[in-house]
């Protein structure tokens, strides 16, 4: 005789059942004791697994019009059931304990597709980061220079509100002479501007458009200093890394995205650390291809060392972030990266030399630019 | 441990708080931040983990704390101790509107399985563990995730959840097919699983979804009329100011504009 203690569920119980001892027989199921006993015959008994976990064992039967069940939780007792059952109910308790085996190995196979998922997921992620940059460069491939140079014009238009751009003075007329040097033969209509700002920077805009701030212009000793920014800028433009920085980090959020759901914090902090270091790289690429850019074009490219020394100096450099966490290379690393490129490279003949610019002029007429000024 | 034994009193409809009453030496463990007043002469304790094993040492309080983190409720439960003579009541109040239902842990088997941070406050000594659920297909489209929250002991302990909540017996056998994401409590004794709601119409107009969540009885089921998450989008979906629709997509090209697209000589990190 087996004892299992379970809980009873039936008609006229309460919901949550009773506890009980159900004892069962080589011929029946009873439970309670004197008057009050409950049995069934062990050929109205049927088991199935139950419970929120599947892990409990009910035995139902019929009495009356309503259906009993008796649930047994303790694993001890499920297993004793299970294997000492009496004949009659041997053939449900192997069913059970087949259903079991079978469930444990859909179980083991969906928990192991679930972890391969995730993996070649994350395996197929971590390629195309490695790979963000050629794939970013093919897809902008496909954009049409005249979507870029509207993109442009958007943000040029965006970005002029806070500006206050010189454009008919001697320097603008110098960046101009320079700028069309340099971009001899471009597929890009190239706009060249300067605004009065006394910060040492320039930037470039998609489709050719080119600021340069006045601040810059003051510390250049010479055309081919300024020549060497405008090259690295001009590079941006012809490589069209803006266009490729954009399409890289929304390809990866996208990809973010449905590899992981949502993307949330720690995915914004990855897409930002990868477009930093896409923007360190673009750097890098637009200051080498600069300097051939200096060269073909008849500057001299010790211009583009000396500005940069400059550039290292100035105040409001010193407390540059860690290289990792920078949009830029650090300046010493840039000037000493430029100049092993420079060694070796055969000086430009005389006949190709860019034509001189009055320097001295374009800095007086910089100097007298006093027009009310926000900074 | 012995349990202790409190009276109760719950105010309110729709938005509901209950009263503790607190004999002298008596304990009462409520979640973070559910305590609304309490009477001169109730001390609380924030305890790590769920104040219920207090003799386990510092892993088994870790471990406990840790549990509380993957059920979504805070890792501190504070204990609410009345140390005065007479009597003390102090009260807990529902996060949002629902219902505040108490349940005898001993009436239904001394284990309550219940949704994810419906858990207001209890009797101390009532345990406070998960459960996981073991099926995938129920962990995925069950409505309820993979980790439930276990109630164990023998003591009182109060649940809440969003609407209006329906307590149902199950008869052995009998099934129940509940909308996911309503179910907020059920006792060991009920299967739980999905099943497909049957026809791609159904399943792409019918409004409920690609499963339903079957329970088989015996045994008891709690069922919630609102689910918190049911109503947060009604009411993002009315709400003009963050555009009137569910937010959970950011843009995607947020935070590449205008910034990102110029390329300067000197980076701009500052």
């Amino acid at each position: 005789m087996l004892s299992l203690p379970g809980r009873l569920y039936g008609p006229g119980l309460p919901g949550a059942g009773v506890p009980v001892e159900a004892r069962l027989d080589a011929l029946q199921l009873r439970i309670g004791s004197g008057d009050d006993t409950r049995s069934a015959l062990l050929s109205q008994l049927s088991l199935r697994r139950a419970g929120f976990d599947q892990r409990q064992l009910e035995i139902s039967w019929t009495e009356g019009a309503g259906r009993f069940a008796l649930l047994v939780e303790d694993p001890a007792a499920v297993e004793t059931l299970l294997t000492q059952a009496p004949a009659s109910l041997r053939g449900q308790g192997e069913a059970v304990h087949r259903q079991r085996r079978r469930d444990g190995l859909y179980q083991r196979i969906a928990v192991s597709a679930v972890v391969l998922w995730v993996a070649l997921a994350l395996i197929a992620l971590l390629l195309l980061l490695a790979a963000a940059r050629p794939i970013a460069g093919w897809v902008a491939g496909w954009v049409p220079v005249r979507y870029e140079q509207q993109l442009g014009e958007a943000v040029f238009a965006h970005q002029q509100r806070q500006l206050q751009l010189l454009d008919d003075g001697a320097a603008q007329h110098a960046v101009q002479q320079i700028g069309e040097r340099l971009t001899r033969g471009s597929r890009y209509r190239y706009q060249w501007h300067v605004a009065r700002d006394p910060s040492l920077n320039a930037f470039a805009i998609p489709g050719g458009i080119v600021v340069v701030h006045s601040g810059l212009i003051s510390a250049a000793a010479d055309a081919s200093e300024l020549a060497g920014v405008l090259a690295h800028e001009v590079e941006h433009v012809e490589q069209r890394h803006s266009l490729k920085a954009l399409v890289q980090q929304t390809g990866l959020r996208l990809l973010l995205s449905t590899v992981v759901g949502d993307v949330g914090v720690i995915g914004d902090w990855a897409g930002q650390l990868g477009g930093l270091k896409f923007s360190r790289d673009s750097e890098r690429q637009a200051d080498e291809q600069g300097l051939d850019r200096l060269l073909a074009a008849g500057f001299d490219a010790d211009g583009m060392l000396r500005l940069f020394a400059k550039l290292d100096a100035s105040p409001g450099n010193g407390a540059a972030p860690p290289g990792w966490l920078s949009s830029h290379p650090a300046t010493p690393e840039r000037i000493a990266r430029l100049r092993q490129r420079l060694e070796g490279r055969p000086a430009t003949p005389m006949s190709d030399r860019a034509p001189a610019i009055d320097w001295p002029s374009v800095q007086r007429d910089l100097a007298a630019d006093r027009r009310p000024s926000t900074d | 441990m012995a349990m202790d034994i409190i009276d109760y009193k719950i105010f309110g409809n729709d938005t509901q708080f209950v009263e503790v009453e607190l004999d002298p030496g008596e304990a009462a463990v409520g979640e973070a931040g559910a305590m609304m007043y309490m009477e001169d002469g109730i001390a609380m304790d924030t305890v790590f983990g769920d104040g219920s094993s207090q003799q386990r040492g510092f892993w088994g309080k870790l471990v406990g704390a840790g549990k509380r983190l993957v059920t979504g409720e805070s890792l501190f439960t504070t204990v609410f101790s009345n140390q005065g003579n007479g009597k003390r009541k102090l009260a807990f109040a529902a996060p949002y509107p629902g219902t505040l239902i108490p349940v005898h842990l001993p009436d239904v088997g001394g284990t309550l399985i219940c949704q994810k941070d419906s858990f207001l406050c209890a009797a101390k000594g009532v345990s406070l563990g998960i459960e996981f659920q073991r099926k995938l297909g129920v962990g995925l489209f069950g409505g309820e995730g993979f980790v439930m929250q276990r109630l164990e002991g023998d003591g009182l302990a109060f649940i809440h959840a969003g609407g209006t909540l329906y307590e149902r017996d199950l008869q052995p056998g009998e099934i129940l097919r509940v909308d996911t994401g309503c179910i907020v409590a059920l006792t060991r004794s009920v299967s739980y699983d999905i099943q497909y709601v049957g026809g791609l119409k159904s399943a792409l107009f019918s409004g409920e979804g690609l499963f339903f969540a079957v329970l088989q009885g015996p045994g008891k089921v709690w069922l919630q009329s609102l689910p918190l998450s049911r109503m947060a989008n009604r009411i993002v979906m009315a709400a003009p100011a963050i555009g009137g629709r569910s937010s959970e997509q950011g843009s995607l090209l947020g935070g590449v504009a205008a910034g990102g697209l110029l390329g300067g000589i000197l980076g701009d990190d500052e």
